[in-house]
């Protein structure tokens, strides 16, 4: 099954088309990465997957189920079990939050029962290494370990599809291959569909399954990595 | 977007702001309005429009030169003259007029116009200040290696204008909407009255609202007329605000021009607060009888001792009206800048409770309040919170409304995404971002409150307010008392900003 499907979408922003109209069906537990240049639409491919625009035409479904139909969001981005981390360092981090009331913020947000919420809270701390920064505020963190934080909040709600918006854009090459590492690992162990957002595919195009190049709104390009 | 809180903050909106406008306007029958165009009429709107034109200019003549000086130079203590900058429009303008009245012998429309633009300067310089604070130090840079000085206020005069020409326009609205100056200096020399203080006028002797609410629809049109491009200038200079990798400007060296830039900013604030306070401070203490210590400590006994219950009447009214303002403007000034596109239309909505007169927004809560089912409540001191609550909440839906649009939407964005429902974003993420805002706002709110009487004029349970005591006892005679009356007065608006900037200090988010 596919876990999303784009079905003729286009999206306008004031006034202009910035994506589509496309086709795009992405199948479950694979690795896409998208490309092209600025402009091209790659940012708001995934803020349509994730329902924070409204496509102006077409429908996009999210594992089978009919999530835009047109401009109505008949399933709301908080219903959608999508993992988003944005682009730049730390970007959408709530500041007044420390990394731990982040990810517990999340937990409970998504019904995980308070007994069970520290473990959980502490398994997502393991695994993006976070371990000792707790306590720490996204103002108080590194370019590399504010993204980790984005990551596992991303992940905190257990998404389905994780839309990572060129997470590792900030950082220095040795950050960047070793948060690339960690993002495949989770994704692999997870069963994740991710789509990949990037402006230099050679980051992760090792994992991909798959790639397909933007340009003015349309796809141009679509090819197993 | 939480639904249920925004429909319970638009129904107290409708309630405390929207329905005593148009309560007062039901009050108008037709005939009444017959007089519009005769010759009276018309000179009292050429008189009132004057009027704000005039204290607007002087306060964009005054504020721009100042808020450039305090935000971007290197004028000795810049940050201190930044928030001290701020006084005069803290001081109730009845108060400035007061002490004005004594030191010179300017009166009528001159000095009226003096008096209100001087105390609406602030406005002016400091979203001037904010502006250009708000221009990226790069764009200054790239402007200055093009052709120095000249070349950077070129590049930068452009992007500061409209927040000045919005802050021009408030002032506008703030000087043709005030009644106790024109109605305090007409009474000390040549008569020369406003609309504002004509409804006032006209209601004392015929009690006939009607006729009054009538009187001045010319003056709501004309403040309405200069909010609306406010509006759109104030939309723009949202738009033109910082982005996420901003680098704050430095301080410009001024080299010699430091000295008279700062006799400059003294001789603003000098004019426009530390004189009015310091002549104050000399009658209290006797004033032409002669000044002493004893004599003013004795004026201040006797204004605490007489004004105390007014003081508390005051204090009671203006925290109940921030109790009730911030948190329905918190809700409507999220939603007014997150629906981008209805909130565009609804803005103007949004600020009819201060388009139109605050005497005749009184008078609207009269309407509104004053019948058997609400008797209790009418009698009561609410009447006068509500009544503020209901004036003042624009303020507090555009400024939050502005530090939403400052807040980075992801913020909001990752919360949503991470299955958050809407009233625990608001409440979990969103306000504890603004809690700056919060805090300015309650501020803004108990300080308007606290000077406000023009709203409180005609309505009986808010006439136990400080400022209708000190309006009492300008009209019966200054003396030590008065002066001692007024300072009291000024220290309760100005003490819970002045503890802010001691003991916290971070700036806060309080422009509409």
């Amino acid at each position: 099954m596919n876990a999303v499907a784009f079905e003729q979408v286009r999206v306008d922003l004031g006034g202009r088309t910035v994506l589509g109209p496309i086709d795009l069906p992405i199948a479950s537990r694979t690795w896409t990465l998208c490309v092209g240049p600025s402009g091209s639409g790659k940012t708001t491919l995934l803020r349509a997957i994730a329902g924070l625009v409204a496509p102006r035409s077409g429908r996009v479904h999210l594992a089978g189920t009919l999530a835009s139909d047109g401009p109505r969001l008949l399933v709301p981005p908080e219903r959608r079990r999508i993992g988003l981390v944005f682009q730049g360092g730390g970007a959408g981090l709530w500041p007044h939050m420390s990394v731990r009331s982040t990810l517990e913020f999340v937990l409970a947000a998504s019904g995980i029962p308070r007994g069970e919420r520290a473990r959980r809270c502490g398994e997502l701390v393991e695994l993006v290494e976070l371990r000792g920064l707790e306590a720490r505020r996204p103002g108080e963190l590194s370019g590399g370990e504010a993204q980790r934080l984005a990551l596992a909040r991303a992940l905190a709600h257990d998404p389905k599809v994780l839309l990572l918006d060129e997470p590792l854009g900030p950082l220095d090459a040795r950050l960047r291959r070793d948060l690339a590492e960690r993002i495949h690992r989770v994704h692999t162990e997870r069963g994740l569909t991710t789509l990949h957002v990037t402006h230099d595919p050679d980051e992760t195009r090792d994992f991909a399954d798959r790639c397909i190049r933007l340009e003015q709104g349309r796809i141009v390009n679509d090819e197993a990595a | 977007m939480s639904r249920p809180l925004v429909l319970v903050a638009v129904a107290a909106f409708l309630v405390l702001g929207l329905a005593p406008v148009a309560m007062m306007l039901a009050r108008v029958d037709g005939a009444q309005l017959a007089d519009f165009l005769s010759e009276r009429s018309l000179a009292l709107l050429g008189r009132t429009a004057l009027l704000g034109t005039g204290a607007a200019l002087v306060a964009l003549v005054v504020g721009i030169p100042f808020g450039f000086v305090v935000a971007r130079t290197d004028v000795p203590g810049a940050s201190f003259w930044r928030v001290a900058g701020i006084l005069p429009i803290l001081l109730p303008p009845l108060v400035v007029a007061m002490s004005w009245a004594g030191m010179t012998t300017l009166r009528g429309g001159l000095a009226t116009t003096l008096v209100l633009g001087l105390c609406a300067f602030p406005l002016v310089s400091l979203y001037v200040a904010r502006a250009f604070e708000r221009i990226d130090a790069r764009q200054e840079e790239a402007a200055l290696l093009a052709g120095g000085l000249a070349a950077a206020i070129r590049v930068e005069l452009p992007l500061v204008l409209p927040s000045a020409l919005f802050a021009a326009c408030f002032a506008f609205v703030l000087s043709v909407n005030d009644f106790a100056v024109p109605d305090y200096v007409s009474s000390i020399g040549p008569k020369w009255n406003v609309y504002a203080d004509e409804v006032f006028a006209s209601w004392r002797s015929a009690q006939d609202t009607g006729a009054a609410v009538a009187a001045a629809l010319p003056l709501v049109l004309l403040t309405l007329l200069a909010l609306l491009p406010a509006l759109e200038l104030r939309r723009r200079n949202l738009l033109t605000s910082f982005s996420g990798d901003f680098r704050a400007p430095g301080r410009l060296r001024l080299g010699a021009w430091r000295w008279p830039a700062l006799a400059f900013v003294l001789a603003v604030l000098g004019v426009a607060a530390f004189a009015p306070l310091g002549r104050l401070m000399w009658e209290s203490g006797g004033g032409p009888r002669g000044f002493s210590v004893e004599n003013a400590r004795a004026a201040f006994a006797r204004a605490l001792e007489l004004g105390r219950s007014n003081i508390a009447s005051s204090l009671l009214f203006a925290v109940g009206a921030a109790a009730i303002a911030v948190p329905v403007g918190f809700v409507l000034g999220h939603a007014l800048e997150r629906l981008q596109r209805v909130g565009r239309w609804l803005a103007p909505l949004v600020v009819v409770p201060i388009a139109v007169p605050a005497i005749l927004f009184g008078i609207g809560g009269i309407a509104l309040w004053n019948r058997p089912a609400t008797g209790a409540l009418y009698d009561s001191g609410w009447m006068a919170v509500l009544l503020f609550a209901g004036r003042l909440l624009p303020f507090v839906v555009l400024a939050f409304a502005a530090a939403t649009a400052m807040l980075d939407p992801r913020i909001e964005e990752s919360a949503r995404v991470s299955g958050i429902g809407p009233t625990r974003r608001l409440v979990r993420i969103v306000a504890p971002t603004l809690t700056l805002a919060f805090v300015g706002s309650t501020l803004l709110v108990f300080v308007l409150a606290m000077r406000e009487l023009d709203a409180a004029i005609l309505v009986p349970a808010a006439n136990s307010c400080v400022l209708f005591r000190l309006y009492n006892a300008v009209h019966f005679g200054r003396d030590d008392f008065v002066a001692a009356l007024a300072l009291i007065v000024v220290f309760f608006v100005v003490a819970p900003g002045l503890l802010w900037t001691l003991f916290v200090g971070r700036r806060l988010e309080v422009l509409p």
